[in-house]
């Protein structure tokens, strides 16, 4: 009897303390920026409509960017669609030699701090010593040729591709291995070809996982800052406007961009979500083809099934290689072309080791920067999954759970930039002055995406394992609610633990957006490779990018091993 | 017309043989069951036929025509699947007309098929309702219906009334053979329910551990199984152990040991063969008095089993033997500890070879 009371006030006290963390840690800082807005409208309206000098150019500003911002999104997304759903389909149904390893390249732009990709990509296309080398050209393109009818740098939209292929890839890969292939199979023995039936059977069946993977790739391209600073040249996208005008001050132009970004997320995501929550039948069975039409449509199907087999598989290999390893290729090689001096001038200064040991000591800020990174990425990690774990199970067990549940959503779809810029307003000099930008700040930042990312692999892990019936033997048994937990659950998720902390850990050393406002004087890594770009120091930066590009390496193969064991 | 034939056909799953040179040849218009113990690949074999997966060894042909190179769609079979497996996005109209629709055939003729179909299975679903708005039954009817629709006259069933009980089972297995035998094509039904397939078949074909074992008509399994694990498998049967004593020209003298002896009208066998001597519970007959091929017991065990008594009757050889009765009303059932005399006819007492492998191993179900 006093063992169950003791266990129920100490269940009381662990819910009241986790919700009050999550409270204070994750859904103040994503909600205060469209607050901000409401309580400080004069200022905003000022710095934007009503400007004495400029009127409105910032307003006008916004919208340009703003548009731009979502052809680029879009776009990306549009052709992640095109060769990211057949990928997820081979990935899930096919065997062959390989697919771990494919699926390793596939996903690791998820894992690669985004700034170090994103200036491999630059010198892969740009530079001399990119791929123009094969071509015996100085420079394949420059930093601004822009793909025709849509208008946008050929760069800028490699680089988004690359970033949010793996959502939708790996998304629409665990719907579909989801639903049974007893379907395919079942049409298939109708007398449909395999791509008729992948269009009338699987693709309607995974519509949910094709709309959430879109939405996050969506997400993550109008919120990437790391690359997109590196490779945009003259173009500005959203985020980066933040980070250009919180740095110049122009804090009320910045939170009302990044309010409206926020805002214009939401309302494109919101019905999408609202869709796959209802998990609504077919909705183009209504979109009625004249029979003529479909019976070309099946009988080419048909005949491409035939000849398109391979075709099919291939292609998504071939760009997995073109955005991905390639890029990679490129780096390293150019840190040993580079390694003692420039290969093309000959000078000593244009080499790795005279920027890392010379006068610039850029090995020192290396070092630093490390220094900084894992701090921030062990402390934010940390803290993060002391709220995650309990968080998770009031998420299962409670009635309101899917209610925090979609709280969640919004860290993890709002630009990191307008979330840094949250955090900024919210805790520093403007707001509640309790932090200084800086090192901690950082931490504050980066605990806000972190808890989501943590919470769904402890769920996953939760919901895959059977976990709510083990608990129940053990009560059955006359263990009382807390102690099941701990003898029974724990041990259970110990590897979602595990998985959500090295994906946080990842998340918050390669985060580049929201560091970059809240920093102050302190730099992390992938901040670093910003600077030395823009301080041409190429070989350093080269360099950076490579180590970068190992530890993410590193981390992907320890990720591996952690899922399989 | 459909005929289907097998040779040689090998399918391995790692060190597993799913199918072991399986030779089978199934006659245009033929209702066919395949039955086994689970595991012993009749899923494998029906998989084979449809291209669902490729055979490692041997040819498939239909119509006399190979078709191992041919994908599933190019084959025109119908199959039905155990889990049942309707489109959970379409209603029951557009599942029963996918595969119309991907064929190619007309509005008109789609909707002429469709109403013949329906009419036919005696489907009373809404054709707007969605797949998880309906019985199982139904459901099961709806995906007989859409792999008839496609009017291929060759329809594979994979255990099609696993998922249902057994009620709904035993209404909806005549249906399925009414329904093939008023459009005449050739069916290849796999069950594991033996009594599902004694009712519905022209042919039963039984499997294990890949092979195929036996196979004949349903009643010719029944009462003269040419082996003893079909004699187990299909219906029951009880199994003695024993030495033939004497031939002639009626048939068999088996010495089951403690000076009992039993008769069989089976001729083949020598003298000094040891055999296994097998019959069914339900030829047994009660007796008043000793006479030809009797024995005495002792009632172990009674347990009812809807219209029938089994009873389990230890002899004075010490062996148990299972006696099916029908329950007679009015006649008060017999209790345990009760003696009994009971009699075989000698024409139902089958003889088989002792097996090289044991007896225990050549009964065992895995
Ligand atoms: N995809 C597969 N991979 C590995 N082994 C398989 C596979 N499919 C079947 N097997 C094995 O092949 C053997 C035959 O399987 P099959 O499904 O044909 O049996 P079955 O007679 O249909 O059994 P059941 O009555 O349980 O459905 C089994 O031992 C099974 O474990
Ligand atoms: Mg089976």
């Amino acid at each position: 009897m006093a063992w169950k009371i003791i266990g129920i006030n100490l269940s009381g006290i662990v819910i009241s303390c986790t919700l009050i963390a999550f409270l204070i840690f994750v859904v103040l800082p994503s909600f205060y920026l469209i607050s901000y807005i409401f309580l400080r409208w004069d200022e905003v309206w000022y710095e934007v409509f009503a400007n004495p000098i400029t009127g409105d150019e910032n307003w006008r500003q916004i919208i340009m960017i703003l548009l731009f911002s979502f052809k680029l999104s879009l776009s990306a997304v549009a052709f992640d669609l095109v060769f990211g759903v057949p990928l997820a389909y081979v990935l899930a149904r096919k065997k062959f030699p390989g697919k771990n390893l494919l699926e390793d390249l596939v996903t690791l732009p998820l894992v690669i701090p985004t700034s170090g990709f994103g200036f491999a990509t630059l010198i892969t296309w740009t530079s001399s010593s990119g791929l123009s080398r094969l071509f015996g050209s100085t420079r394949l393109l420059s930093m601004n040729t822009a793909i025709p009818l849509i208008n946008v740098p050929f760069i800028l939209f490699i680089v988004h591709v690359a970033l949010t292929f793996p959502y939708l890839v790996r998304t629409v890969e665990t719907k579909i291995q989801s639903i049974e292939e007893t379907y395919e199979i079942a049409s298939r023995t109708l007398g449909a070809s395999s791509l008729t039936t992948f269009r009338k059977v699987l693709l309607p069946l995974s519509i949910p996982g094709i709309f959430s993977g879109s939405v996050l790739a969506f997400a993550r391209s109008l919120g990437e800052t790391g690359a997109t600073i590196i490779v945009s040249g003259v173009s500005t996208t959203a985020s980066i406007a933040i980070v250009r005008w919180a740095s110049e001050f122009k804090l009320s132009t910045a939170a009302f961009m990044g309010s409206l970004l926020v805002l214009i997320a939401w309302i494109m995501i919101l019905p999408v979500e609202i869709y796959v929550s209802k998990n609504r039948r077919s909705s183009w069975r209504h979109l009625h083809i004249p029979t003529n039409l479909s019976m070309k449509i099946i009988k080419f199907e048909r005949f491409l099934s035939r000849k398109l087999s391979i075709v099919k598989d291939i292609v998504p290999l071939i760009i997995v290689v073109i955005l991905i390893i390639i890029p990679v290729v490129v780096v390293i090689s150019s840190v040993t072309l580079y390694w003692s001096a420039d290969p093309y001038t000959g000078r000593v200064e244009g080499g790795v080791v005279y920027q890392l040991f010379g006068p610039s000591r850029y090995l020192d800020l290396i070092l630093r920067a490390t220094l900084t990174s894992v701090i921030v990425a062990s402390i934010s990690t940390y803290i993060a999954t002391c709220i995650s774990i309990p968080l998770s199970f009031i998420i299962e067990r409670r009635r309101y759970g899917h209610v925090l549940r979609t709280m969640l959503k919004v860290p993890l779809i709002i630009p990191t930039s307008s979330l840094g810029l949250s955090v900024l307003l919210l805790w520093g000099a403007s707001g509640l002055c309790l932090v200084n930008s800086g090192i901690w700040m950082i931490i504050l930042t980066h605990i806000v995406f972190s808890v989501p990312v943590i919470v769904e692999s402890i769920i996953a892990a939760y919901e895959g394992s059977g976990v709510q019936m083990y608990e129940e033997t053990a009560r059955t048994l006359g263990a009382n609610a807390y102690s099941a937990i701990e003898a029974v659950s724990l041990p259970l998720i110990k590897g979602g633990i595990f998985t959500g902390f090295i994906l946080s850990f990842t998340h918050s050393l390669g985060e580049t957006g929201a560091t970059l406002i809240v920093m102050g004087r302190d730099t992390t890594i992938p901040v670093l490779v910003v600077n030395m770009v823009e301080a041409l120091a190429i070989p350093a930066a080269l360099f950076t990018s490579t180590y970068l590009i190992v530890l993410s390496l590193v981390m992907l193969v320890i990720i591996r091993i952690l899922t399989q064991g | 017309m459909p005929e289907v034939r097998l040779v040689n056909v090998t399918k391995r799953y790692g060190r597993i043989l799913a199918n072991d040179h399986v030779n089978l040849t199934i006659r245009d218009g033929e209702y066919i069951s395949v039955i086994g113990p689970s595991g012993c690949g009749k899923s494998t074999l029906i998989k084979n036929i449809a291209g669902i997966i490729e055979p490692d060894e041997g040819e498939i042909y239909i119509d006399g025509k190979i078709v191992n190179n041919i994908p599933i769609e190019d084959r025109g079979i119908g199959y039905v699947f155990q889990d049942i497996a309707l489109f959970p996005h379409m209603n029951v109209w557009e599942n029963i007309t996918y595969g119309p629709d991907v064929k190619g055939f007309s509005p008109e003729e789609t909707k002429t098929i469709a109403r013949e179909i329906i009419e036919m299975i005696k489907v009373s679903a809404r054709i707007d309702a969605y797949p998880d708005e309906l019985s199982g039954g139904t459901q099961q009817k709806i995906a007989v219906a859409r792999a008839l629709m496609s009017r291929s006259s060759l329809m594979l069933l994979d255990e099609p009334l696993g998922a249902l009980d057994l009620k709904v089972r035993s209404v909806l297995r005549y249906e399925l053979r009414r329904i093939a035998k008023a459009l005449g094509i050739t069916v290849l039904h796999v069950t594991h329910d033996q009594e599902e397939a004694m009712s519905i078949s022209d042919r039963i074909v039984v499997m294990r551990k890949g092979r195929i074992v036996e196979s004949g008509k349903p009643l010719q399994l029944y009462m003269k199984p040419k082996n003893l694990f079909t004699a187990n498998f299909v219906g029951e049967a009880n199994f003695l152990v024993g030495k033939i004593e004497k031939v002639s020209e009626k048939g068999l003298l088996i010495d089951i040991g403690n000076g009992l002896k039993v008769f069989s009208t089976e001729a083949k066998g020598n003298i000094g063969d040891r055999v296994v001597v097998a019959f069914r519970p339900e030829f047994i007959i009660l007796k008043e008095k000793i006479d030809e091929n009797a024995f005495f017991g002792e009632i172990t065990r009674i347990v009812y089993s809807g219209s029938l008594v089994r009873i389990t009757v230890e002899t004075t050889s010490g062996d148990e033997i299972l006696i099916k009765n029908p329950l007679k009303f009015g006649e008060p059932p017999p209790e345990t500890g009760e003696k009994l005399t009971f009699s075989i006819p000698p024409e139902n007492v089958l003889v088989y070879p002792y097996p090289e492998a044991g007896l225990h191993k050549e009964l065992s179900l895995e």
